[in-house]
């Protein structure tokens, strides 16, 4: 469990790197997929700590994993796909108002409009 | 009808409305699409708010209700509860929501799926008041989130979509921490309901109760960054100021709100929260003074206005913690609660105001530049508005937000600084009341007469449901400081079950305050025109727009989740 869980903070570490210093707009919005990736895993083996079958009840399946965690994150990666859409329509907006995707380019651009 | 489906409505209508629209969007004709949009408003402020117009009786009995979505077994379904909290936070919503709907026909933003995205983001508020679940509580957060991000876009700016992204990945970003929260607490008591987990944390001990501490922590702050309490609160100033004003006016009254107050009701559960309760305290003193101060230094209507919203959140959260931190069992506790409550209703109705009447009068004049703009009133006359209710609204909202009667904003600033007193976060509020006077006058400048007049010829236009909004807001910023002490009677002892069983007010009157409150003005007074003659302002002044970094905004998260340790460390400790 110890190993996962250090892949699983490093995972998370990644993508906050890129959303804090991607100057790039898509990598942050790569950065936060990859960050809420990191999440989901993270659910879904505290999931597995009880048991190591998949929840779907059947003959002579017992030890079943917790099946809560997987549902919540049923709705969190929906959310997610919701969030990733919303920010990459806002990404090519502004890319056709500035012509760049670079985070400082795009706010230098802005600043004259008024 | 039953306790149920009445007080589901305020979220089930507007989604019927939003679908009404959605359907008809693609069949119909103009005209006729028009007239959906108006019956879908109409099914979703109106029903609802008639619908809790018969629940007062049952709230004020304190009749609550707490029922499981579907009919799920108490382990897996999704709990809500009914009270006076979430009865009091859904009221404030409609009664925004409405003039702001009806201002945003006139005003704009034109598109029809604005009214399809304002009615989801009324359902999500409400949602978000009756839930008392974990994770359904990160689900409206979402819905809010998403559908705030969608309206600030809803500019013709193209600023407003940068700010707009900014907000989404900066809150989004804080939603995953929320998400590592959630998993902490349900790793410990293996619910996600709000009870469930506050028995499981208060039997904790050792390194599981520092666990849940810190799952704690970081709810609270994701929940904070929506409340804008600095230093969360670079995502707000471009948002708001760049969005359309009815937009600003709803994000800014209500929408930072809600999640605060939503989070209550985990807290309330939970025990050894004092020392978090005066941490919270510290930070919205510290908002109120540093949000004006920064206000000050704006030239620029709308965000003069949204750094304003900082500072006035400020007053909320310390009202919030202080409760916390005395303890809502407490009748002192309970007060404050109320009284944070009853402020925020204060506030939402006059920056709703602001927001509205400064939008439209910096239309009419054609400038958001504090040292350009002059002349609104004339240029709104000629525009058609025969009878100067912008400016009469503005003047109401001012006296409300600078805290001068006869508006509720006198009466629920001044018992919220009297209550207080005895913390040091009290020092800074007082002071915050002469800056707050300041700033307003400053922004008044735009209604000020024009020098050389030169008007240009608009077409007149018809302004009756812009100005029937505008006199429903300010009839209740004065009817709320007319019938001030019934209303806080009203709050307190809807609030009651919730803490003390039987607070009641302290005798205090804030017209024997009045003293204080001519000496706050005289020195704001002072201070304006010594600013103003000197020039002394234009040193102060903020050379050109800061737009908010994405390494300045987690610099703030990581600030406040270290300010927050102090609780992990000493969760004992006074402060």
């Amino acid at each position: 469990m110890v190993i996962e869980r250090i892949l699983i903070f490093l995972l998370a570490l990644i993508g906050f790197t890129a959303i804090v210093g991607a100057k790039n707009i898509i990598k942050k919005v790569f950065g936060l997929n990859i960050l809420n990736a990191a999440v989901v895993l993270l659910y879904i083996l505290e999931g597995s700590r009880i048991g190591d079958q998949a929840p779907i009840l059947g003959e002579g399946i017992t030890n079943m994993v917790d099946p809560v965690p997987q549902a919540l994150m049923l709705t969190a990666i929906v959310i997610g796909v919701c969030v990733t859409a919303l920010a990459l329509a806002l990404a090519v907006r502004l890319y056709k108002a500035t012509g760049s995707l670079e985070i400082d380019t795009i706010s230098e651009r802005l600043r004259s409009e008024h | 009808m039953s306790i149920e489906s009445l007080f589901l409505s305020p979220v089930y209508l507007p989604m019927l409305g939003a679908a009404l629209i959605l359907v008809t969007k693609h069949f119909f004709t103009d005209r006729q699409r028009r007239a959906v949009e108006y019956l879908s408003a109409l099914i979703a402020f109106i029903i609802p708010l008639i619908a809790f117009i018969f629940l007062i009786k049952p709230v004020l009995e304190h009749h609550q209700v707490h029922m499981i979505l579907g009919t799920w077994e108490t382990t897996l379904g999704i709990h809500y509860h009914f009270d006076g909290l979430s009865f009091l936070l859904i009221m404030i919503n409609l009664l925004v929501s409405i003039p702001v709907w009806l201002y945003s026909r006139k005003t704009g933003p034109h598109q029809e799926t604005f009214t399809i995205i304002f009615l989801i983001q009324s359902a999500s508020i409400a949602a978000t008041s009756l839930t008392a679940d974990l994770f359904n509580l990160f689900v409206c957060l979402e819905v809010m989130g998403v559908t705030s991000y969608v309206l600030v876009a809803s500019s013709e700016k193209n600023k407003a979509i940068l700010s707009s992204f900014t907000y989404l990945i900066f809150s989004a970003t804080a939603m995953v921490f929320f998400l590592i929260g959630t998993f902490g607490l349900y790793r410990i008591s293996g619910s996600l309901a709000y009870d469930t987990i506050a028995q499981a944390k208060n039997l904790l001990s050792g390194s599981d109760l520092l666990v849940a501490r810190l799952s704690l922590v970081l709810i609270v702050v994701s929940v904070l960054l929506r409340t804008a309490v600095i230093p969360l609160s670079g995502w707000l100033v471009g948002a708001h100021s760049n969005a359309p004003h009815a937009v600003s006016a709803l994000l800014s009254g209500v929408l930072i709100k809600i999640p605060l107050f939503a989070l209550v009701r985990l807290l309330l559960l939970v025990t050894g929260t004092e020392l978090l309760g005066s941490i919270l305290a510290w930070a919205g003193g510290i908002s109120t003074l540093l949000g004006i101060l920064l206000a000050l230094r704006e030239h620029h209507t709308k965000r003069l206005l949204a750094y304003s919203s900082v500072s006035q959140i400020g007053y909320v959260v310390t009202a919030y913690g202080l409760a916390l931190a005395s303890g809502l069992e407490t009748e002192e506790g309970a007060l404050l609660l109320a009284l944070a409550l009853l402020y925020a209703f204060s506030h939402a109705l006059a920056k709703a105001t602001l927001f509205m009447t400064v939008g439209r009068a910096c239309d009419a004049v054609g400038s958001k530049d504090l040292h350009v703009a002059r002349g609104a009133l004339s240029a709104l006359r000629a525009q058609g508005e025969r009878f100067p209710i912008t400016g009469i609204a503005y003047l109401v909202a001012f006296l409300s937000i600078s805290a001068l009667p006869p508006t509720i904003g006198f009466w629920g600033k001044n018992s919220l600084v009297y209550l207080s007193k005895g913390h040091g976060a009290n020092y800074l509020l007082s002071i915050t009341s002469v800056f707050t006077i300041v700033a307003y006058l400053k922004l008044s400048g735009i209604f000020l007469p024009r020098k050389n007049q030169e008007t240009q010829h608009v077409e007149p236009s018809s302004t009756a449901l812009t100005s029937l909004s505008l006199i429903f807001l300010t009839l209740l910023l004065l009817a709320g400081g007319f019938w001030y002490t019934d209303l806080q009677t009203f709050v307190v002892q809807v609030l009651s079950p919730l803490g003390a069983t039987n607070a009641t007010l302290t005798s205090y009157s804030a017209l024997q305050d009045l003293l204080k409150t001519g000496l706050t003005t005289t020195i704001a007074l002072l201070l304006f025109f010594i600013g103003s003659k000197t020039r002394l302002e234009r040193y102060f002044e903020a050379r050109r727009e800061s737009t908010a970094s994405f390494p300045n905004l987690f610099f703030g998260f990581a600030l406040m989740v270290a300010v927050m340790a102090w609780w992990l460390l000493f969760p004992g400790g006074a402060l």
